[in-house]
């Protein structure tokens, strides 16, 4: 129990810079299955970044990009300090995207000219199948909850609202709004891994 | 940055909405790019709101395709949520109850003082029956003695007339008066009234006085004494004997009696005795 408490306080900056070394020597290594583990690692990480900083089509080509740029890197020995493997990424990620876009402002007929090089970002029918599943089973559970909570998680999620505003007008502690919250996102977490694993497993299928 | 600080401000849904400062966001990027709890928790929470506002935007599109419902003051359901409606029932209902108990109680207090009007009016409309009738019957019977005193006194004045008439030792004139004034004398009884007032005109040669015999004891013959202030005897005469009113009656010249307070005194006989039946004080008063 300790233990788990002080991974949650403390990064696991020890046994992490470790495991990045170790990974970056593979890669230098030529290990390929190394390569697979950078990215498996680390390509939701970057997607999070990428969509943080931008709301294009093209993230999912933008992390596998970015994750290209930097096995090349380690390969090239650019990676001076392997222990902050992290931190190289988040900075390469950024750099990346931001140049993306100044390229994408500055010439949009370029984009044009690529378009059949660009994937078709529209879900598939499978996947909008699941979408539609997983949309329902939301539905399902915002109908379920107080409509105090729902009102909150549609005034915060959705239109943005501050949370000391949105307390304020439903009468509730900040602790309150907190829990909520935390509680919407646990069975959310539910149903969204649930999918995942339906995801996986037609893939594999 | 740990994770205590994350969940305190709230960071993941701060980063997924954009809401995070440039300085901020770039340290939980150095946080979460070597945490995968947290990486998994940004996935979900973006999928989260994604889904949210797919769900929004399908609800606003069904309710635009819907036919407008025909506009309404209100709806009910939508002031008040219907889970709600049991509780705000149930809270009617108590309110209702506590006003209801309330009201029945001022209700019975009003009724009760009601009553009691009701009762101390009939008692003051008793009452005052009561008095009516008192009123009546005093007023009857002064009426009564009124009656009596005026039958007496005409009789005496006939009785007066015809002894004025045959006494030789009554003094004045032989030709008969008439309409001189009668006074009724009161005699003294433990507490001693004040003396009878008497006030005689010019016009008023003779004067009587009815003298009330109010002793139950039997004498042979009655004595009348007339005092004056001094207790010197100005006048005695003996022989009377009362008549049916139990009453002696003295006529006497106005002039006889100077103004000033006067004693008769009654004595009556038995046995060769002398006894006191009354003192019966008046005043003379003349009229100019």
């Amino acid at each position: 129990m300790f233990k788990s408490l002080i991974n949650k306080v403390l990064p696991k900056s020890g046994s992490t810079k470790v495991d990045y070394v170790q990974l970056v020597n593979r890669i230098i290594a030529g290990d390929t299955e190394a390569e697979a583990d950078l990215v498996k690692r680390f390509q939701p990480a970057v997607l999070n970044i990428i969509r943080h900083d931008t709301n294009s089509s093209m993230i999912e080509d933008f992390s596998q990009d970015i994750l290209i740029i930097v096995i090349l890197k380690i390969r090239n020995g650019e990676l001076n300090h392997p222990e902050s493997l992290g931190s190289f990424i988040t900075s390469v990620a950024k750099n990346h995207v931001i140049e993306q876009m100044r390229r994408i402002r500055r010439r949009p007929s370029e984009d044009l000219d690529k378009a059949d090089q660009v994937r078709d970002p529209s879900p598939t029918a499978l996947d909008q199948l699941q979408k539609s599943e997983r949309l329902k089973k939301v539905r399902n559970l915002l109908n379920e909850i107080n409509p105090r909570y729902k009102e909150l998680l549609l005034r915060y999620y959705i239109n943005e609202e501050p949370k000391e505003t949105i307390c304020a007008d439903l009468g509730m502690t900040s602790k309150q709004f907190d829990g909520v919250i935390h509680r919407a996102r646990k069975s959310y977490r539910t149903i969204y891994l649930a999918d995942e694993r339906s995801a996986e497993e037609d893939v594999d299928k | 940055m740990n994770h205590e600080y994350i969940n305190q401000f709230n960071l993941i849904d701060r980063y997924v909405l954009g809401k995070l400062g440039a300085d901020e966001a770039q340290e939980f990027e150095k946080h979460f790019i070597d945490c995968p709890e947290c990486v998994e928790q940004l996935q979900v929470t973006r999928s989260f709101v994604g889904d949210l506002k797919e769900l929004a935007i399908q609800e606003t599109l069904v309710s635009s395709n819907k036919p407008t419902p025909l506009p309404r003051r209100w709806e009910l359901g939508q002031l008040v949520p219907r889970r709600s409606w049991a509780a705000i029932a149930f809270g009617c209902l108590v309110l209702a109850g506590v006003f209801g108990f309330f009201g029945v109680r001022r209700l019975n207090r009003l009724e009760g003082e009601l009553r009691q009007a009701r009762e101390e009016t009939s008692a003051i409309n008793q009452q005052y029956q009561r008095g009516l009738e008192t009123a009546a019957a005093s007023e009857k019977e002064h009426q009564e003695a009124k009656q009596q005193l005026t039958q007496r006194l005409e009789e005496l004045e006939k009785k007066l007339k015809t002894e004025g008439a045959t006494n030789q030792s009554v003094r004045g004139s032989d030709a008969p008066d008439v309409n001189f004034p009668i006074f009724a004398l009161v005699s003294i009884r433990g507490q001693a009234p004040s003396p009878v007032e008497i006030t005689l005109s010019a016009s008023n040669s003779r004067f009587a006085l009815s003298i009330p015999v109010e002793d139950t004891r039997v004498f042979t013959t009655y004595r009348v004494t007339i005092n004056d202030y001094q207790a010197k005897t100005v006048w005695q005469r003996d022989g009377f004997r009362p008549d049916a009113y139990h009453s002696l009656s003295l006529s006497l010249k106005s002039s006889f009696l100077l103004p000033g307070n006067y004693d008769l005194k009654v004595e009556g006989l038995t046995s060769n005795q002398w006894n006191t039946v009354g003192n019966y004080p008046f005043r003379i008063a003349r009229r100019r």
